[in-house]
């Protein structure tokens, strides 16, 4: 058990913006230095990592450029946006079990500068996308798309629904100077005469294109103590990928609106000691606004079908039921496959949050729900 | 493999090619290049009458041969029954279309 063994003592970012000057590795480097600084530990300390396996720098080569020390575990986990809370995970089990002593996770993307991955299809694909490409369905845009039309007719949901979702996490964006919609107020109105992307997805169903990075570090509760900062413990975590396993298409099961998220969400309620009742501030994926609802689902704030539902009456709001990705989260702070989820859990948890949930004590962060993925339950 | 039963044999089965819609969509740019000038066009999901669990991805269109933006998508609706057709596109590749059954 893992449970309030370890901490994240430190945590930051680079700039984010469609176009970074440095690379991926630069900014990588960049991040790691500053959250070991924010965490007031050297580089020298650090003997564990891990990341994205779609992450473009090697581990000995950040290990190289920091000046690492000898690195006694290291791990990386697949699924894109899936990856984050897995990735600190690892590293929690890794210093809760004594493997390692100080490890450090992160994600460095361009991906508003970059190439967009579905963009760089071959013309021939062997894979499951030979099922689906062919006929135009060709984004994970589109995919999302798919589940969205069919979840409206099964649950009666709206695309007001799926406003709540883009409208709260902007007013949560337009209180935090970091975020690249920090100045750019959404509202209803926007948001309905929006141009399609695929329909019933609109522009601002997607999240942001963004070039950036972010790393956190994490060492044991004792030494959490002796910390500059607050600790925030990493009080459970789970990864999941659910029976029978659905693809996007061409699966064989009763529906693919039972995404991986619910094994997550299984195996981080049984090791937690709280209860979705008692979290009152999530960080959740949100890549696009459909992800919330069905991981509002999938992590037990509502039942099935209630994730539209529960978005209404200002819920996601701040001073509302559930204070919902209080950095602008991957639609309106940037997109870094979900890390700034992680670090902006992490400043709930400090008391440090731009849009601080008043006397938070505990903080969901969520990865990507339709994809093989993970979750973790922070608290102070 | 087989997740029932394990078997690594595998045959092809002939379909009544009779589904319903599942889901649909009508993606707009940017797309690959060769949609782009077709878009917006109708993606629709079709689950199979033999087999409901097993969704295909494909077109609907108004005859075997025709465009794939030829169905005006706000007349598509979730659960309507579609018969599947194949149309060549190379020598070595055919894509499976879908018209509607009355």
């Amino acid at each position: 058990m893992i449970k309030d063994r370890t901490a994240i003592v430190g945590i930051a970012e680079t700039a984010f913006a469609r176009r970074l000057e440095p690379s991926e590795t630069e900014l990588a480097s960049m991040a790691i230095l500053a959250a070991l600084e924010d965490a007031g530990i050297a580089p020298s300390e650090v003997d564990a990592m891990s990341s994205y396996t779609m992450e473009t720098t090697d581990e000995n080569e950040i290990a190289s450029n920091l000046g690492f020390g000898d690195i006694r575990f290291f791990s990386r986990v697949p699924y894109g946006g899936g990856a984050g809370c897995g990735a600190v995970l690892h590293l929690a089990m890794a210093v809760a079990t004594g493997q390692a002593n100080v490890a450090v996770a992160w994600r460095s993307r361009k991906r508003g500068s970059g190439p967009r991955v579905w963009a760089t299809s071959k013309d021939r694909l062997g894979d499951g996308y030979k099922y689906t490409r062919p006929y135009g369905l060709v984004r994970p845009v589109d995919e999302l798309a798919v589940l969205t039309r069919r979840y409206m007719h099964e649950y009666g949901a709206t695309r007001d629904h799926l406003a709540n979702v883009a409208l709260a996490c902007r007013r949560m964006a337009n209180n935090n100077p970091r975020a690249t919609m920090y100045s750019r107020p959404l509202t209803r109105e926007q948001y309905m005469a929006a141009r399609w992307i695929a329909e019933p997805l609109c522009l601002y169903d997607n999240c942001l294109e963004t070039d950036g990075a972010l790393a956190c570090v994490i060492v044991s509760a004792e030494r959490a103590r002796d910390g500059r900062h607050r600790p925030v413990y990493i009080h459970a975590g789970a990864q999941g990928m659910s029976a029978p396993h659905p693809r996007m298409m061409n699966d064989f099961c009763g529906t693919p609106l039972r995404s991986p998220s619910y094994a997550a969400a299984h195996g981080l309620w049984l090791n937690s000691d709280l209860k979705p009742g008692d979290i009152r501030v999530a960080q959740i994926y949100d890549a696009f606004t459909t992800m919330v609802l069905l991981s509002l689902e999938a992590y037990g704030f509502c039942g099935r079908g209630e994730g539209a539902a529960f978005t209404e009456n200002g819920a996601l709001e701040l001073g509302g039921r559930l204070a919902l990705n209080t950095s602008g989260g991957s639609l309106s702070e940037a997109y870094v496959h979900g890390f700034n989820l992680i670090n902006e859990g992490v400043r709930q948890m400090r008391g440090t949050s731009v849009n601080q949930v008043p006397g938070a004590d505990s903080c969901l962060v969520t990865s990507a729900d339709d994809v093989p993925n993970g979750a973790l339950i922070l608290r102070n | 493999m087989c997740p029932a039963c394990h078997s690594v044999h595998r045959e092809w089965r002939e379909l009544s090619g009779r589904g319903r819609i599942w889901s649909f969509i009508v993606p707009h740019p940017p797309l690959f290049p060769v949609f782009n000038p077709l878009a917006p066009y109708n993606v629709i999901v079709v689950e199979l009458e033999e087999a409901p669990s097993i969704r295909l991805v494909g077109n609907l269109v108004e005859e075997p041969a025709g465009p794939i933006n030829g169905v005006k998508a706000e007349t598509i609706r979730i659960g309507e029954p579609v018969q599947a057709v194949f149309v060549p596109v190379a020598e070595d590749v055919s894509l499976i279309r879908w018209v509607r059954r009355r």
